[in-house]
Parts: C-alpha cells; structure tokens; sequence
C-alpha cells in the first residue's frame, strides 16, 4: 500500500491573509484519513487547492506519483481525484438515476457524433451496470426514478457521495459529509465510508463531528489558522494539548463579569441614554420555548429552551455546526421558527420582521461581522440606526468604548484590520442603545490580544446593563466573561448552569472534542 | 475630417449621457441585481416628454427637463411595484426575462402612440459657438456637459451625505449585513428606481436635442448601457463612469477617424476583449471558482 | 412515452396536411416560415433548454449561413452544396464566437452573445460590396434539387407547398437531432453544466470545450435554417437578423418550453399564429401582447406550455409528494437557469 496523495509545503494567500500556510501531509492507499479543524482554519480551502478550484500560491501537490498542481478539476477526476461538497450539490432537476447516469460521464465514451447513432448495445448495458451497482452500494436503488431535489436532507447528502463514487475514483474527498446528521446518521454514513474503503478507494474527510471522525478514521490530521497542529492516530491526537487548546480556545487573564444588576426601575442605561423599561414583570429579555429550526431540510435546532435575563452576559457555545448561529438568527428575525416561540422583553416576536425587532431594543452583531466595505467607519456606525437621526451622544459613547474607531472615523471600513472590524461590527450593534446584544463569533479569526480587547469591552458594556447573549466557539473566553452558559451539541442543550461550573466540568471537553 | 480635438469633445456628450444610464443600471444592480432593461424605455420616454412637451404644451426646455425626470421616476418606481417586486421570489433568469419583456411592452407602446416618426427637439442654445482649443462647441453641448455634471454631482450629494442614500450604499455593499441592522429594503430598493429612472428621463431629454429619435433607441440605449456596466464590473459606480467614457470615446473617434459606421463596432469589440481578460469587468471582484 | 409518441403521430399528420387544409397563399407563406423556426429554436434550445446558457444573439448565425448560401448559389453553386455552406459558415462563426464567449458566464455571457448579434448586424450592413447592405440582396436563384434524372426547382414566389415539404424534412432532421442529442452521453453533460456547473467538472465533464462544441453545432443548424430562408424570400436584408429576431427567437422558445422536443415546435407555431391574428392590429401592438404574454407565461407557466401541460398531467395522474422525473424526453429539466 504506497502513498496515494501527498501535499508539499501547500500555501495559498488571499491579499494579506493566508489561509493555509505551509500544509504538508500524505493520504496513503486504503485509508480513511479525516481533516479536522475549528471553523475557519482552512480545511475547506484545502480541499479547494488539492481539487483544482483554486491555484496554490505556492507548493506542489502530488498524486499517484504526478504532479497535479493546478490541474482544472475535470483533468483531476480523470486521474481518479473526485470531491463532493460542503453544501450539497446534486443535479436536482434529474432523478437519482439520470444523476448517477451523469456522473459516470467518465465510463462513457463519445461526444454529439457518437449521439447522432447511439452507443453500442454492450456500452449502454455496462452503463446501466454500472449506475445500478452504484445505487446499490449507497442504498438508494429504491429511489432511483424520483427527482433528486425532492429528496430528504439525508438522501441527497448520501447521492452526492454516489455522484463521486459513479466518477470511479481512486482517491475520493469528502466535504462534511455528515453535516446537519444526528448521531446515528453520522454513523451510518460512517459505515458508508468503510464499505467505499473497502471496495477499493481511498478517502479524505472533512469534517467537525469529532466524535464520528475520531471513531471511523485511521488517522486524523488536525489544523488551525491553516496551520498543522498535530497528525496521526486519533486516540493520541484529541488528547494533544495543541488540539484541545485550538478547539476550545484559550483566554487571556480577564475579570469576571459584574454580578447581574437588577433594580425594580427594570430600565437600563447605555452611555448615559436611558432604554426604554422592559414589561412590567419579566425579568427576562429574551425567552426560548421549545425553539425548533429548519434549514430547508436539516434540523439545525430541536426543542430549545433557554433565557437571557437581564443585565446578564450567556454565553451559547458548543462545536461547528451545532446550531448557535441559527440561534442568534432566529432571534434576529432572519430565519423562521419551525416551532416554538421566542419572546423579546416579554413580547413574542413571531411575524415581527428584523427591523421590527431592532426597534424593540435587539441588536445583532453577526457572524463574519458584515460591514460595509466601502463605506467610512463614522457612516458604518450611522447604519446602526435603522430609522430616523443619529443619536451624536451615543456615537460618542462607542467612540469611548473603542478609541480605534475614533482614530479611524473616516477610513473606509474595509481596510481595517480584522479586530477593528469585529469592534466597529459591535459599535454598530451598540448604535441603536439595545437592552439585548446578540453576538456571534466576535473572536473568530483574531489573535489572542485583540480577542481579550473585544472581551473587556463586552464586560464594559454589561456594566452599564446591557444583556448579551454570546455565540462562541471559543468556550473558554465565553466561559470567562459569561455568567451563564449552554452548549448545544447538533441542535440541543447538551449542558447549561452558571459559568464557573461548566468551566471545570470534562462534560464540555467531550462534546467539543469527542474523547 | 475634425480635430481630435473636436472629437473628444463631441464625444463628450455621448459618454455623460451613457453615464446617466449607466449609473442608474448601477444603482439598481447593486442594490436588487436586477439586469432592470426597461430602463432604456425611460430614456426613450424622456425624450418623448421633451418633445411634446416642448411642441406641444410650448414648454421651454429647460422646463421639459424636470418634468421628464419626474415621468421617469414614477415610470421607473412603478415597474419596480408592478413587476418586479412581485416576482423577486422567482430566479434571476426570470426577472431577467421579465425585464425584456418590460423593454418590448414600452418600446412598442411608444411605437403606438407616438408612431415610428423620428423626432427632434428643438434644443436651446443651438445657435452658439464656442471655440476651445481650436475646435467648435455648440451652447447646447454645453448645456449637456454641465446639465450632466450637476446631475452627476447631485446624485453622488445624494448618496453620499442624505440617509436615504447612505442606507442605498448600505444595501448595495452588503445585503445581509444591512437586514442584520434592521434596514428596510424596500424604501431603498424603491429609491434606487425612483433615482434611476430621474436618471434615465434625463439622458433621454438631454439626448433628444442632439440625435434624432424613436422608439427604437430604448433598447439600442440600455444595451449599450449595460454592456458598459458589466464591462465596468457589475455595481460599482466609478466603473460605469469609466466605462461610459470608454465607449463615447471610442464610438466617436472611430466614427470620426476610420468610419461612422464602423463606430459601435469598435467600442463593442473592445469591450469584448476587455471582458476576455478581466471575466468580471475592469473593476470587478476576482474571485475563486466556488 | 406513449403520451409523447401520441403527440408526434398527431403531429407530424397535422404538419404534413396543414398546407392542404389552410390552403391560401398567406397561410401557406406563414407554415413555411413556422417550420423555418422551428429548426431556429430546435437549435436555439440545445443551448437554453439543454445548458442553461442564454443565447441571445442567435439570429446572428441564421443571418451568416443565409448570406453564405445565397451568395454562393448565386455564383453558381448548387443548392445542396449552399445548404452545406451555410452550416460550414455559420459553425466557424459560431466557433469564432463561442470560444470567447464561453469564457464568460451568467449575465456576462448573454450581454456578450447580444453585443456579437448587434455586431454581426453591424457587418451585414456595412459590409456593402458584399451583401448590398440595407438594400438588400436580390436575385437569390430558387433552391433547384437534381436526383438521379428529376429536376424541380422550387419557385416559391408562386408556389409554396413543395417548398414547404423540402423545409419540413430538414424539421424533421433538427428535431430528430435535438433528440438524440438530448438523450446522449453529450446531452447529459450539458444537463449537468446546466444544472450545477462546478458538479459536473468534479465529475469529470470537461465543461468549457462541452459548452464551446453545443454552442458551435446550434449555430450550424441556425446556418442551416438562414439558407432556407435566403431561397424562400430569395431577398436577403440585414433587417431580418437584427437583435429584435434573436429576442423573438428567445420567446419562442420560453414560450414553447424550454428543454423539451415539442417545446420548439409549439413556441414558434403558437406566437405565428397569434401575430398573424395580430396583425389585424398592427406591428406595435402585437409586440405588446407579445411582451405581455411573455410575462405572464413566465410567471404562470415558468416551463412553458409544453411543460405546463405536462405538469398539469404529471399532477393529475397522481405521485403527490414525491416528483417523478418523468421522460426525459430532451435530456434534461425543463426549467430556466440563470444563463
């Protein structure tokens, strides 16, 4: 069994900033080798450079003893080099059957003369051979006539893996392939992986469910901030403090949050200003009841309940994937609950649209920020407020919170750096006086001094009575400035209590980490 | 044969007016990327206001002007409400049909009412003559010049420091990042037509002073313009401007200097070849495959 | 299948009588000219229906192969060889274009595919010495056919039926090949480019020279139908290829049903006919309706009324909740996709 794929000194920079730097590492023939990582530390853009969609900026790789570096994708798979994706891609319009029929457009031969007399009777028969030992293996053959987009979540994630295995690769690249699964679909496609494996190729994947990877692959290769961090048997891997510490983050000393302020007034201040007073009687400002979201078909969350009261910092963590985000975009009114209901300082929100929302006192800071590129910081800050003038003393206020932003006022917001960004997203967010502060991933992405300068201003901020609920995969800086915590593990409270417990408990280790 | 001189000026005028519509197939494509065709209809309407206006109802010009602007922007706001908000739900290649159709509808409407004839408007200031570093300007190209120019300053005014507009720029930078502040893009949206189709109305009154016109132009017009945007790099606004220059100038200098006929086909081609090298126009983002 | 069979029977019988049954000079006139789009928009749906890619120049490649044809025949060729002609002119055109072009994607593509029918109209028109220019080339000899002893030569001023006849075989001939194409290992790459274009390099489909290769065999067949044209009318004007034909071309086949064999055979004979009963009317105001419809036909019925029909058929003959892909009959999904 000799090297299959080999990946020298892989390095690819966007502008100034670099995904992956200086990737080295082997897929040998017959293994099932898993790519693992926190978010953004540049698994997929790996992918991307091993399978033709994006060009190295420097490095080579290697497959089957030749160079392929650069090759367009379609010359890769004619090697034998076949992916899926991350979301998934099948042809919808076609049937399962006619989409497998495609994707062995490699085992055919001929272009449109060929078309003018039809293929020999023996080719067709093989075709059909072929696409039907394809289906069997994936265990679709029963759903072989309907339409591929009709499909449930599931279904299609497992097409997809039939769509590259009709290509007939030797080496085959599997995006996240257990995206959006429960426990036991996971395992199942797991399975699926062994029995490719076992039917003669090879396989990388992608992938944040730990524990799955950890249990099906021979051997994981760990990366962070397009670095690698660690590789070889799974078991020595998850237990490697480098791992651990990249996937649970790592805090810097700061000071625990004020203990959570409440008077009988129930008003708030920010920057002086007083907000408007929640309903008489909760001591909420936000309340989930049984929240349950769909993305089209991948239940994203299930049945939660959680509450924010006021004054208080929660902290909502828990690995990749498992549903924060959708979380925080619930509350924002930018994606429709499936089920349950959420109340915002006492109202239920349903049918009320985002700006609504903004009015009611929400703010959110989303994930990837979502500035205004070519607009000045000062003009950034003014789109805070949706509706009518500006308020000069709050600005004033952000301004104080992060100096940066006053030094920069006129600069265009793409050219900050990506920590001034996440404090001009948040001063953004801080515009329209919130009670509540959504935030989402504010660390991602920024180096550890920058990190703990965005924490501080969060504590600063619950000072002065504004609740926050936190969306971080960082659990240990979360776990810092919150008062109270939930995890959520593939779209469920696995664990809730106050802070300072959870950060102790082993229980968290495992649902990030799978060990 | 002129001037260079002579030529680029004359030039100018052909390229602020593509500029207008330009701009206004900007506004919209950046804030709905919506490929809005009906646009061309708009110009070819303001320079119908412009000559009953003029010869009919015995306007003056310069009276012509912000009434055809004022047409264009109703026209403009109500194919937004009429049509294409109702089908935003539908895929790009369906409003992209849609608009076509919209195109054909007012182009023929106009063949209907105001029949195949091709008009010209008697322009103000025809009659004098400035020279400029040895080449003859018309008072009326004049007029054009400036006209564009406060009309161009006006909208970027516009954009720049009114809320309205900053919030525009917002939608148009980052869609998702303006719904997360609680923008609402309807008003918006609403705003870039009314803006674009003032635009529109504008170029057409300008224009139908200088060329004569009919019906026609509408799609002559707004192909030209939206080539010039995607060349430009789709959304961003110092691309259509550049890209308006591009082709008044070329169209001119060809026509002056190798053959009138010949005009269209060279900005055309160039275009083309431009778009073979930068696949997403000279300003355009170069993005990765996925 | 059995519906689709149904339908071709009926058809070709209701093809091959219609000149029989509408038996005066202008309805004659206006099946010659239906069956002539028909093999435009066959040609034009391999692009659209069959890869996604909004074509919108088209009528371009019909103008280059019906000047090819009846400048050559003029200068003596025979009829047969202007029709080879013609598909040889129009397919190096189609390459000459394609290959840039097809750089390009979505909105690029079409506005690029439209700018190329201005020009290629641009051409036609100054390209004087030539093709006459905007006064028209006149004298086009009559298609003459000569096979083993039996002459005929198609005077079409007067008589149209036999020339129709001639025009209905190389019908045939376009809808056989939209079919087979469809249904081939090449139609199945272009449904894939179509449907997901990243997906289908991944699997090894090599997409530029698949769309570059389609591109190139719908102008030749486009070539194909101008030289029908040029030795019907036998008066050749750069009028009848202008960017207003490639869009009327563009309708017919949303209309008809993008994707479908049938589709370009009802897009063409239902707007014909309706512009005729328009005609009453005026030129203006059927471009009005004809606006009018398009909207409405893409909003009502996005797949056309073939795929309306067969929609409606689908959902009546029951399979609720699970979409059956039904027969492909052209090779792929009968929706639109952003070009």
């Amino acid at each position: 069994m000799g090297e299959l794929l080999r990946l020298e000194h892989l390095t690819r920079n966007f502008g100034g900033f670099t995904a992956v730097s200086d990737l080295s590492f082997h897929v040998d023939e017959g293994e099932v080798l898993g790519l693992v990582g926190p978010n953004g530390a540049g698994k997929t853009t790996t992918f991307n450079l091993v399978t033709g969609f994006l060009k190295p900026t420097s490095g080579r790789v290697v497959f089957r003893g030749e160079d392929v570096t650069g090759l367009p994708p379609h010359q890769l798979a004619r090697r034998g080099l076949v992916r899926t994706f991350q979301h998934t891609r099948v042809f919808a319009a076609l049937s399962v059957e006619e989409n497998v029929r495609v994707a062995s457009h490699m085992r055919e031969r001929g272009g449109p003369l060929r078309a003018l007399f039809g293929a020999a009777p023996a080719e067709r028969e093989a075709l059909r051979e072929h696409v039907a030992a394809v289906l069997q293996t994936v265990g679709l053959s029963g759903r072989r006539g309907d339409l591929a987009g009709g499909l449930a979540y599931g279904e299609q994630r497992v097409l997809e893996i039939a769509l590259a295995l009709a290509a007939a690769p030797r080496l085959l690249l599997l995006d996240e392939p257990f995206a959006g699964m429960n426990e036991t679909e996971s395992s199942r496609t797991m399975d699926l992986i062994h029995a490719i494996r076992a039917a003669g190729t090879t396989v990388l994947v992608i992938d944040h469910h730990m524990r799955t990877m950890a249990r099906g692959c021979d051997r994981l290769v760990v990366v962070d901030y397009g670095v690698k961090l660690a590789e070889g048997e799974p078991e020595a891997v998850t237990n490697d403090e480098r791992v651990i510490r990249a996937y649970m983050g790592a805090s810097e000393e700061l000071r625990a949050p004020q203990p959570v302020r409440g008077g009988p007034s129930g008003a708030g201040v920010v920057g002086g200003v007083s907000t408007p007073e929640l309903q008489v009687g909760t001591a909420d400002v936000l309340r989930f009841e049984g929240v349950s979201v769909s993305y089209g078909r991948v239940r994203a969350l299930q049945d939660v309940d959680l509450r924010v009261g006021r004054g208080e910092i929660v902290a909502l963590v828990g690995a990749n994937g498992a549903g924060k985000t959708t979380a925080l975009r619930a509350v924002s009114g930018l994606l429709a609950l499936g089920s349950g209901r959420i109340e915002l300082l006492g109202r239920p929100v349903a049918g009320l649209g985002p700006a609504a929302r903004v009015r009611l006192g929400l703010a959110h800071c989303p994930e990837g920020r979502e500035i205004f590129p070519r607009m000045s910081v000062r003009e950034n800050l003014e789109m805070g407020v949706p509706v009518g003038p500006v308020d000069e003393t709050v600005l004033e206020h952000v301004y104080e919170l992060f100096p940066r932003l006053r030094e920069r006022t006129w600069q265009s917001a793409g050219s900050l750096s990506g920590g001034e960004q996440q404090m001009l997203a948040i001063g953004r967010a801080l515009m329209s006086s919130p009670q509540l502060l959504l935030l989402d991933e504010p660390t991602l992405g920024l180096a550890p001094l920058l990190a703990r300068e965005v924490g501080e201003a969060l504590l600063r901020l619950n000072d002065e009575g504004v609740s926050v609920l936190l969306v971080e995969q960082n659990a240990v800086l979360a776990l810092a400035v919150a008062h109270r915590a939930y995890v959520l593990e593939n779209g469920n409270i696995a664990l809730s209590g106050p802070a300072a417990e959870l950060r102790e408990d082993d229980a968290i280790k495992r649902v990030y980490l799978g060990a | 044969m002129e001037t260079v001189v002579q030529l680029v000026l004359n030039a100018l005028h052909a390229t602020s007016l593509y500029a207008l519509v330009a701009l206004g197939l900007t506004l919209i494509l950046g804030v709905l990327d919506i490929a809005d065709f009906a646009q061309g209809a708009l110009y070819m309407v303001g320079a119908y206001v412009a000559y009953y206006a003029t010869s009919g109802l015995g306007l003056s010009f310069f009276l012509a002007l912000p009434l055809a602007m004022a047409v264009g922007s109703l026209l403009a706001m109500t194919n937004y409400v009429a049509v294409y908000r109702p089908l935003r739900r539908f895929s790009g290649a369906t409003t992209f049909i849609a608009a076509l159709g919209l195109l054909l509808i007012l182009q023929n409407l106009a063949l209907l009412f105001f029949g195949a004839d091709f008009r010209l408007v008697r322009a103000p200031f025809a009659g004098v003559r400035f020279g400029v570093l040895g080449a003859t300007w018309t008072g009326y190209q004049v007029f054009i010049a400036s006209s564009v120019a406060v009309l161009l300053l006006l909208t970027w005014l516009f954009l720049k420091l009114t809320p309205i507009g900053k919030r525009l720029r917002a939608v148009s930078q980052n869609r998702k990042g303006a719904l997360v502040v609680g923008l609402d893009p309807f008003r918006v949206e609403l705003v870039a037509f009314a803006l674009a189709g003032a635009l529109a109305g504008a170029a057409g009154t300008l224009a139908s002073g200088v060329n004569a016109f009919d019906p026609s132009i509408a799609a002559i017009v707004v192909i030209t313009a939206f080539a010039i945007v995607l060349f430009a790099g789709m959304g961003r606004v110092p691309g259509a401007i550049l890209g308006a220059l591009h082709v008044g100038l070329a169209e001119t200098l060809t026509g002056g200097l190798v053959n009138t006929q010949y005009a269209e086909l060279t900005a055309f081609v160039l275009m083309i070849v431009v778009l073979l090298f930068r696949p997403r126009g000279l300003f355009g983002a170069q993005e990765a495959k996925l | 299948m059995r519906w689709s069979l149904v339908w071709l029977v009926l058809g070709a019988a209701a093809a091959i009588a219609a000149p029989h049954v509408f038996d005066s000079l202008t309805a004659r006139h206006l099946l010659v000219l239906i069956a002539i789009n028909v093999i435009l928009v066959s040609s034009l749906d391999l692009l659209i229906g069959g890869a996604g890619l909004l074509s919108l120049g088209h009528a371009g490649f019909m103008g280059v192969g019906a000047y090819a044809s009846a400048l050559l025949v003029k200068a003596g060729w025979a009829f047969p060889l202007g029709i080879v002609a013609a598909l040889v002119a129009a397919a190096v055109a189609g390459l000459v274009v394609g290959v840039p072009a097809l750089r390009l994607k979505g909105h690029y593509f079409s506005v690029v595919t439209f700018i190329v029918g201005i020009i290629i109209t641009i051409l036609m028109t100054n390209m004087v010495d030539l093709t006459r220019g905007p006064m028209g080339l006149t004298g086009i000899p009559f298609a003459r056919l000569e096979l083993f002893g039996w002459e005929h030569t198609f005077r079409t001023i007067i008589e149209k039926v036999g020339y129709y006849y001639l025009t209905l075989v190389f019908v045939a001939l376009a809808l056989l090949l939209r079919w087979r194409l469809g249904r081939s290992r090449f139609g199945r790459a272009l449904a894939a480019i179509k449907g997901d274009e990243n997906l289908a390099e991944s699997v090894g489909i090599a997409t530029y020279r698949t769309k570059v290769t389609a591109f190139v065999i719908a102008a030749a067949v486009a070539g194909v139908a101008g030289a029908l044209y040029a030795h019907y009318a036998v008066f050749l004007s750069p009028d009848s290829f202008t960017f207003v034909d490639s869009f009327d071309l563009f309708v017919m086949n949303l209309l008809g049903g993008a994707g479908t064999v049938l589709g370009p055979v009802v897009g063409p004979t239902f707007l014909v006919v309706v512009s005729s009963l328009l005609r009453n009317l005026s030129p203006a105001l059927s471009h009005v309706v004809y606006g009018v419809i398009l909207i409405v036909v893409i909003v009502v019925l996005p797949s056309g009324i073939v795929g309306g029909v067969r929609n409606v058929a689908a959902r009546l003959q029951g399979g609720a909740g699970r979409g059956r892909a039904g027969d492909a009959e052209a090779g792929s999904g009968s929706g639109q996709r952003a070009g």
